[in-house]
């Protein structure tokens, strides 16, 4: 009871987040409710005992990846309502007919799922050292790739951030 | 007796967020909050492997997302990137004015 308590209030918590980043008109803003939502599920994955992935959540996400998208933004230096008319009007029409749509069919997917229930304790957290072993027995070629594409992301973004050369 | 949160709380979390997220790419017109925005359908689809991960009682859903959080850190490191090369020619992050392939 108190779980399910817990996980309603994180919940919404979490689409209260997501809200208020899409009706906020400063990017700044945008990004700091983003943030509240990337805790948000930081704490579902707390509740379903995954606690290496809560971690790495608040780490990755709401650190590092969070505060490139704001270091970006005030490089950027952008401001509010810079963008003049709106070429496309009917788009927040349209959007929210499609979303809305959308959301009909995955939360009614997710309602019929009834066969399946979670398994044992509740409160029995993931072991790190069985995810370890995990990761390094099966999934071994896939770490390495893993670190090779971070490796190319990496020079790709020299590269594509670099100023180019006059006369160039 | 059933314990903890059911599946399909979780599951309709998922939904709910993904929704939202697409909402975000459809709807808004800077660059850089559509790309928060695929960050958090991203997100949505991460909660609903751990969730399925749990009811199951492997870890192999788990692996995924931690893969999928290591691909998002190079993914936003290279969207950056390109939004910052578009900020440098258009002097403007609104993707409705960035409708040629080339100027």
């Amino acid at each position: 009871m108190l779980l399910k308590v817990a996980f309603l209030l994180v919940a919404f918590g979490a689409i209260v987040g997501a809200i208020g980043m899409l009706v906020s008109p400063n990017p700044v803003h945008s990004a700091l409710f983003l943030v509240w939502t990337l805790f948000c599920v930081a704490a579902v994955y707390l509740l379903l005992g995954a606690e290496f992935l809560a971690v790495v959540q608040i780490i990755v996400y709401a650190g590092a990846i969070m505060v490139l998208f704001l270091f970006i933004i005030m490089l950027l230096n952008l401001r509010r309502d810079e963008f003049g008319p709106d070429p496309m009007p009917n788009q927040w029409t349209w959007g929210l007919i499609f979303t809305a749509l959308l959301a009909i069919a995955l939360v009614s997917v997710a309602g019929a799922v009834v066969g399946l229930r979670f398994s044992g304790n509740p409160l029995t957290l993931t072991s790190i050292p069985d995810l370890a072993r995990l990761l390094f027995t099966k999934y071994l070629l896939a770490f390495e790739i893993a670190s090779l594409i971070l490796l190319i992301a990496m020079v790709g973004v020299v590269v594509l951030a670099k100023r180019p050369k006059e006369g160039a | 007796m059933e314990a903890g949160v059911p599946l399909n709380w979780v599951l309709a979390l998922s939904a709910i967020l993904f929704s939202l997220g697409a909402l975000g790419v459809l709807i808004k017109r800077n660059i850089i909050v559509m790309f928060m925005s695929i960050e958090l359908m991203l997100n949505a689809a991460n909660i609903a492997l751990v969730a399925f991960s749990r009811a199951h009682g492997n870890l192999d859903g788990q692996i995924i997302v931690f893969f999928t959080m290591t691909l998002a850190a190079a993914e936003v490191a290279i969207g950056l990137a390109i939004i910052v090369a578009l900020f440098r020619i258009r002097r403007t992050v609104d993707v409705d004015r960035a409708t040629l392939l080339k100027w």
